[in-house]
């Protein structure tokens, strides 16, 4: 439904004098409003044609809005770009320009587009190295990486990577010594012992620590054997800030089951005190992380590749340069 | 009257993000609920307001893909953002406050 409602919006709003893959994110963006008013039509009781007719209403002045969004961009406008066989690497590498021009303090360190042969539907991966990397408390900080990804077609970068994609690059790649995925979760509630409480957590692959080399400082993390297979392993790993708060710093959490969402979980480790969580948020997630759970506890997994969730980050190989 | 909703829609959009991140059907909706459908907001002006105070360095819009569903675009203060609200706020309050008086309708 949602590449109708792109299709829609392409057909209806005038060429925009802005950047082609801005232009694509204004076009994705107002499909968006489109199909959720068609959504919240058809909830509301709505025939088809009348939801149909209800979300079409959203935008009936198609020039004046394009005449809007143009003069609210305010940009230099690019002259067209030639039909040449790098067309969408250059989009990739003008786009990552801009993202580095926003975020002057995310420290740019390098811009690297690889093509990799993963799947069918993913053609080109654009790395981006998007971290604050100095001071953080890393080994090496510098050698690591975040990797987005495009589609192929697709005018844009992602900051997400679904699963399948994750497991073939982290089998394939020679660039990385490491990768690591990282997912959200969402209403994490830890009952039981004292009041319910909600808890900030990440699902992330057992690379992950080894990879920033960070050791619990209680216990142990993940193992590669909870990362994969079929049942997911219920364990968990706390944050020194919640293991002191909630658990009063007791040495006696490791193996003990703690009942979070109805599930149990047992406690395998907790991390230092001055571990943190120094990646972007993940779809709104806090920088403080409560409770850790390991990659394949998470559902979406299994899913197809047409989902990207996941937060993908690389340690490069010693002799590879990110430039 | 329509001046001053002109003038004050960057302020709205500003406050309903000051309490966390929103997509802009969530901002466009939430402005004619929580104000009892007294304000109306036409999407068609509220995205190239987005992406104006965007420009401005006064939010900063995002993907974000939660798991089952569509990814989305979601918009958030950045501090410059936080200090122009606070700004437009105590002008907002300055001039309710001198309205009042003028009017009398705080003795009322």
């Amino acid at each position: 439904m949602s590449d109708l409602w792109e299709n829609y919006v392409r057909e209806h709003l005038p060429d925009l004098r802005v950047d082609p893959a801005r232009e694509a994110e204004i076009v994705s963006e107002l499909a968006q409003q489109l199909e959720q008013a068609y959504r919240d039509a058809i909830l509301s009781g709505a025939s088809e044609p009348e939801a149909i007719h209800q979300a079409q209403a959203q935008f009936n002045d198609w020039n004046k809005l394009a005449r809007e969004i143009e003069s609210a961009e305010q940009r230099v406008v690019d002259p067209p770009l030639p039909a040449k066989p790098w067309f969408g690497a250059l989009h990739d590498l003008r786009y990552a320009a801009r993202f580095f021009h926003r975020n002057p303090a995310f420290a740019a360190v390098a811009v690297i587009t690889l093509a990799f042969g993963i799947g069918g539907n993913t053609a080109v991966f654009t790395m981006v190295d998007a971290l604050v990397l100095h001071g953080l408390p890393y080994s090496e900080p510098d050698r690591l990486m975040a990797i987005d990804t495009t589609k192929s077609q697709q005018a844009y970068i992602e900051p997400w990577t679904s699963a399948l994609d994750f497991f073939d690059l982290r089998d394939r790649t020679h660039a990385f010594s490491s990768i690591a995925g990282i997912g959200p979760v969402w209403n994490v509630i830890l009952t039981g012992s004292g009041e319910a409480e909600r808890l900030e957590s990440l699902y992330v692959s057992a690379s992950l620590f080894p990879m920033l080399g960070v050791n619990a400082a209680l216990g142990r993390t993940f193992l590669s054997s909870e990362d994969r297979g079929a049942q997911p392993s219920n364990v968990v790993i706390l944050s020194d800030g919640i293991w002191r708060r909630r658990f009063g710093a007791s040495r006696e959490i490791l193996g003990r089951s703690l009942t979070i969402d109805g599930g149990v979980f047992t406690v395998i480790g907790v991390l230092p005190a001055d571990f943190r969580y120094a990646g972007e948020p993940v779809a709104g997630t806090a920088s403080a992380i409560d409770a850790w759970f390991p990659l394949s506890a998470n559902p979406l997994t299994g899913s197809q590749r047409g989902l990207r969730f996941l937060k993908v980050v690389g340690r490069l190989n010693p002799g590879v340069s990110p430039q | 009257m329509r001046d001053l909703q002109k003038g004050s829609a960057e302020m709205i959009i500003l406050a309903l993000l000051e309490e966390r991140q929103r997509h802009g059907y969530e901002i466009a909706r939430l402005i004619g609920t929580e104000s009892g459908n007294k304000l109306q907001f036409h999407v068609a002006s509220l995205y190239p307001m987005l992406y104006r105070l965007e420009r401005k360095k006064l939010v900063e819009g995002k993907w974000v893909e939660k798991p089952g569903e569509r990814r989305r675009r979601f918009y958030r203060l950045t501090p410059a953002g936080r200090k122009a609200l606070a700004a437009s706020k105590r002008n907002w309050r300055e001039f309710v406050a001198a309205l009042n008086r003028l009017t009398g309708f705080s003795h009322v």
